[in-house]
């Protein structure tokens, strides 16, 4: 008896899950309740368990296969148990799940490639000979090693060498979409030319990050401010924290985390930013869920800091350390149900930009660099470290006058940090 | 005459040159500049003549020493009047050849100073020319140092030196680049007494230190001075002081090689903004960072070779026109004309070691090589291949001994394709030829 797995459903929404990484080899046994593979879906990873008792037999897709829900992926049986009646179902073009994956790789159209394989599927050495004669004789052994083949090559006529090759090994999720930077503005330092692309599929975090980003600007009236506050009570207190004797546990306490909980105490005070616009509703959260964006290696992540505005200063630390940490691998509940969101590009050099919403939310903060600001003294005029402020709210939801009070109410919070942590 | 063109080039030497040709083959409109003569450094004062005056003294050289050959010579004798005669001839017909090749393509010489105006406009006899590319190759020239003595009239560069026609009966040069060696070889190979100083510790640094230690000893007519700084130059002698001691040479000619300098001033560089300090700052695709406008050749400062010029430009021309390539660095042949030659591509061991690559080493002497023996006799050779442990790749080719520059196109070649032991060892090597030697150190390989 073979029992078939599977791509599980993850909520009502997700369409795909990509195959993050199987935990067995084919061969291998697995136990019930094991955990057989992990799955990504638009927001984390996954532990998929195996239902049953028995030997992996066979699976029909890699690691980075993006898969529809509910369609076969592997069977689980008893060796020598019959496994061709859980096929995954026929697509239109008839390719092996290797031979797509070689041929989006390798940019190759699969629908350019007879395929040879039974009833004239395409199978992997279709693809493989389309590119092979693109790769130097060394670069051709490790691509039948399994090593992925890139699309574009740097050797002689445009030849795909070793190094090609070693380099597209490792530049998962690092590579920058070349249609954004402008050939003609490029500076000649730069390591891509404009004439070669790197193809890179929409999918995953990227393919939600797209959707969720292009949605917001379209479906919302988004309006942003720029403040800046007095950042010597923040950075004393930083400094403070810093020394401080480390069986507190105190001195890893970041300045991103005094900043989420100066945010998160002065949005009790403006439920109107605290809140979300949904089918012409709005509404206004009595907690604060704080968000705050996360550039980790599987892109853009928000995590949410559940009933921030209660927590004291080392537990929202710690709150932030440990999403931080799991970044790669959180769970849907720790990625939604925001209320407010909070990003932070000061460590880049950033001074004022205009966050996008993270809709449904109403409103969001961008924190920028601290700079000194000049500001007239009683004498004389003094430098003083300012944090730069850019509040983005949705203008159908919030007007300026409540958005501006809350910026100001924040300023003075950063101002008068100290105050902030007795109240 | 047009105004307007397809690309604009700066300089028509080797670099300069060759973009036109290959612009103009490919159906651009081309207009290129040159304020001295067609064929710059490389045809009219650098590796033509070189090479002229080298085969004339390595003639003169083996007829010294062919009674091992079964073949006894009587009188032989070294005209230098007569050599540079025939270099002369060589360098005009050349010159001619350049000329035709661009013109039957459609392109327009010239003859006058440019400055580049903007990003698109290049100023030349009072006219102000524009173009959608432009390509700066401008070349280097020796850099003169400053020393007591140095503007007597014995005093030379390689261009003045080439066209002397009588041979100095002691040659003292000052420079220990690869160029100041090939010269040095020359004189002495024709009879010069050569004296090369230089202040660098060594020479050829990026050789194989195997194999520079077999050329230098073998270069043993020529008196070396390294690590040493010339003080003055007064009554034809040449005054030297290194750390233990000083001493005076005697000079009938004394010439400049040292290092060269990118031609970077009073043509418009600064004023478009383009990047340059020493040199030309270019991508892979020889690019500046004003857009539109490429440089090559030695003003880029990445490979002073004509080959290396010649090759940025096919590079610089593709991309300008649309076509995929880049100029790979690792692949520039070396090779130089003493006697017996050097001659090399790719990595030696110790630059693999230096980027983290596992290596293996094949050494096979030359005189294992028929060929070697038949056409060489008693001299050394040798023949070192460096090879990638982890693919088999072969990743460097490093020959010493006879006319082995030879091999570098073949080994060039395999580099470029990342052959590896087993793609080398199912080539057909004609016998008996130098060649085989590429196949037979490999197979020194455990
Ligand atoms: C003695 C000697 C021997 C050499 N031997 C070899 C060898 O054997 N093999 C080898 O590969 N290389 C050799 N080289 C090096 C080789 O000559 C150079 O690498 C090569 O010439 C570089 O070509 P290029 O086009 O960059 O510049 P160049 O050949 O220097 O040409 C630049 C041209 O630009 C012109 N120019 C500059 N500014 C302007 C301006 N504003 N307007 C108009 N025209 C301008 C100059 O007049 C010049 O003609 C040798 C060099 C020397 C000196």
């Amino acid at each position: 008896m073979a029992f078939t797995v599977v791509m599980p459903q993850q909520g009502n929404s997700v369409e795909t899950c990509i195959i993050y990484r199987w935990r067995k080899n084919v061969g291998e046994s697995v136990a019930k309740g094991e955990i057989l593979l992990d799955i990504e879906t638009d927001k984390a990873v996954i532990e998929i368990e195996s239902g049953v008792n028995g030997v992996l037999l066979e699976t029909y897709y890699q690691a980075g296969d993006e898969v529809p829900v509910k369609t076969p992926i592997a069977v689980i049986g008893q060796p020598g148990a019959h496994t061709s009646a859980a096929q995954p179902a026929a697509e239109t073009i008839a390719a092996s799940p290797r031979a797509r994956k070689r041929a989006a790789e390798a940019g190759v159209d699969l629908a350019s490639r007879r395929g040879t394989g039974a009833q004239g599927r395409i199978i992997e050495r279709d693809v493989l000979d389309a590119v092979l004669p693109r790769l130097t004789p060394a670069a051709r052994a490790l691509a039948e090693s399994g090593m992925p083949i890139p699309p574009n090559g740097t050797g002689i006529g445009g030849r795909i060498t070793t190094d090609d090759m070693l380099g597209a090994a490792n530049a998962a999720y690092s590579t920058i979409p070349e249609a954004a930077v402008d050939p003609e503005t490029q500076p000649a330092s730069s390591s891509h030319a404009a004439d070669e692309l790197t193809i890179i599929s929409l999918r995953g975090v990227r393919k939600i990050t797209a959707e969720r980003m292009l949605e917001s600007l379209q479906t919302s009236a988004q309006l942003t401010l720029t403040a800046s506050a007095d950042a010597r009570a923040l950075q004393a207190y930083r400094a403070r924290l810093k020394a401080s004797e480390s069986t507190l546990g105190l001195s890893d306490i970041s300045l991103n985390d005094l900043m989420l909980f100066a945010v998160a105490r002065t949005l009790r005070g403006f439920p109107d930013l605290n809140a979300t616009l949904e089918d012409d509703v709005i509404r206004q959260s009595a907690t604060v869920h704080l968000g705050f964006a996360v550039d980790s290696p599987r892109g853009l992540l928000v995590p949410v800091i559940r009933s921030a505005e209660r927590l004291t200063l080392q537990a929202l630390a710690r709150e932030s350390q440990r999403l931080i940490e799991a970044a790669g691998k959180l769970a849907p509940d720790d990625l939604s149900g925001g209320t407010f969101t909070v990003s932070n590009l000061g460590a880049f050099g950033v001074e004022t930009f205009t966050p996008i919403l993270n809709s449904p939310q109403v409103a969001i903060l961008g924190v920028g660099k601290i700079d000194l600001k000049p500001i007239q003294g009683d004498s004389e005029v003094q430098f003083i470290p300012h944090l730069h402020l850019s509040l983005t709210i949705d203008h159908r939801a919030v007007d300026g006058a409540p958005a501006a009070r809350f910026l100001q109410a924040l300023c003075r919070n950063i101002a008068q940090f100290d105050l902030l942590l007795a109240q | 005459m047009n105004t307007h063109y397809d690309l604009i080039i700066i300089g028509a030497g080797a670099g300069g040159y060759t973009a036109a040709e290959r612009a103009g083959a490919a159906g651009k409109r081309v207009l290129l500049i040159e304020k001295a003569q067609l064929g710059g450094v490389c045809i009219n004062v650098g590796c033509i003549p070189a090479k002229t005056l080298f085969q004339s003294a390595k003639i003169y050289r083996q007829l010294q020493d062919t009674e091992r050959f079964g073949v006894h010579v009587d009188s032989v004798r070294f005209d230098m009047r007569e050599v540079i005669a025939r270099k002369r001839r060589i360098v005009a017909q050349l010159r001619e050849g350049v000329r035709q090749q661009i013109e039957r393509r459609g392109g327009v010489i010239l003859q006058a100073e440019a400055r580049l105006t903007g990003r698109k406009t290049v100023r030349a006899d009072s006219v102000t020319y524009s173009a959608e590319r432009i390509l700066i190759a401008s070349g280097a020239s020796p850099v003169i140092p400053e020393l007591p003595g140095i503007d007597q009239p014995y005093v030379f560069t390689t261009t003045q030196l080439f066209d002397l026609e009588t041979l100095p009966s002691s040659l003292v040069i000052l420079g220990g680049t690869p160029i100041a060696l090939n010269v040095a070889s020359i004189y002495a190979l024709a009879g010069s007494k050569v004296t090369l100083i230089t202040d660098q510790p060594a020479l050829l640094p990026d050789v194989d230190e195997e194999i520079r230690a077999l050329l230098l000893r073998d270069l043993s007519a020529i008196d070396f001075h390294l690590g040493s700084h010339v003080t003055q130059i007064v009554d034809k002698s040449v005054h030297i002081s290194s750390p233990s001691a000083t001493h005076e040479v005697r000079a009938d000619a004394v010439l400049i090689s040292g290092e060269r300098a990118p031609n970077l001033t009073g043509f418009g560089l600064e004023e478009v903004g383009i990047d340059a300090d020493t040199r030309i700052h270019v991508d892979d695709y020889m690019r500046t960072n004003v857009p539109g406008v490429y440089a090559i050749g030695d003003v880029t400062g990445i490979s002073m070779w004509a080959h290396s010029a010649a090759r940025m430009a096919q590079v610089a021309v593709n991309h300008m026109f649309g076509t995929v390539d880049r100029f790979r660095q690792d692949t520039v042949p070396f090779f130089l004309h003493t006697y017996p030659e050097i001659a090399s591509v790719g990595l030696t061991e110790a630059a693999a070691k230096a980027r983290g690559i596992p290596v293996q080493i094949a050494r096979l002497p030359l005189t294992a090589n028929a060929s070697f023996l038949i056409e060489n006799d008693a001299q050394r050779g040798l023949c070192k291949m460096v090879v990638d442990r982890r693919t088999n790749v072969v990743i460097g080719v490093h020959l010493y001994g006879g006319e082995c520059s030879t091999l570098v196109l073949g080994a060039a070649a395999m580099l470029e394709d990342e052959f590896r032991v087993q793609d080398i060892q199912q080539m057909i090597f004609a016998h008996p030829t130098l060649s085989e030697v590429l196949r037979d150190t490999l197979d020194e390989l455990r």
